[in-house]
């Protein structure tokens, strides 16, 4: 079971930059890039922050991917 | 917050600066006689002093224009994995070469290798960590 994001898309939808998102959600621009990729999955209280930065609810942010 | 997270980094670096202190006056207890002295011992310090001290501060002071944390939750698990495996292949290698050092028939272990061992160790570890935190 492999947890997948939206976040580039969402973000590239609302004209954000990674640098200007890390710096709102006070994290590295390395770690949006992580997960933008799917390398790393963020932790429940970082998942929260970037629901509430792009207003969204949980399932059309993050989705399972069954294998 | 910001003039705190100042200070605090203010009290590490007077810190670092009293341990080096202490360092020295324990290099000069133990290797007194064959360390360089006057302005020679003198020029070790300053340098020391500015690369260990100065450097670290000068680039500091020049991300923090930057709104960009310098670490976060991602960088911190990261450098937990690192030090955890490091720490594991450290202890693991160092067995080995005890190993292969009694194997060849050594029984004695002179301090400074020791002392040569840990630095080069230690120097490693911090390149390293430094690495892994760009990642």
């Amino acid at each position: 079971m492999k947890v997948n994001n939206k976040v580039r898309e969402m973000r590239q939808s609302r004209h954000i930059t990674q640098v200007k998102m890390a710096e709102d959600l006070g994290i590295t621009r390395q770690t949006i890039n992580a997960i933008e990729k799917g390398k790393y999955n963020p932790s429940l209280e970082l998942a929260f922050r970037l629901l509430a930065y792009f207003d969204v609810p949980f399932e059309q942010l993050f989705y399972v991917e069954e294998e | 917050m910001r003039k705190m997270k100042k200070r605090y980094e203010l009290l590490v670096y007077v810190f670092i600066t009293l341990c080096c202190f202490v360092g020295i006056w324990l290099g000069i207890k133990l290797i007194g006689e064959q360390l360089p002295s006057g302005n020679y011992f003198l020029l070790f310090i300053m340098v020391g002093a500015l690369c260990g001290v100065g450097l670290p501060m000068l680039i500091s002071w020049s991300q923090s224009r930057s709104r960009q944390p310098d670490m976060d939750e991602r960088t911190v698990r990261m450098l937990k994995n690192y030090l955890l495996s490091a720490f594991f292949l450290i202890s693991f290698l160092s067995g080995v070469l005890l190993l292969v050092l009694v194997g060849i028939g050594h029984e004695t272990i002179e301090l400074g290798w020791i002392a040569v061992y840990g630095g080069a160790i230690f120097i490693l570890m911090t390149a390293g960590l430094f690495v892994v935190k760009r990642f």
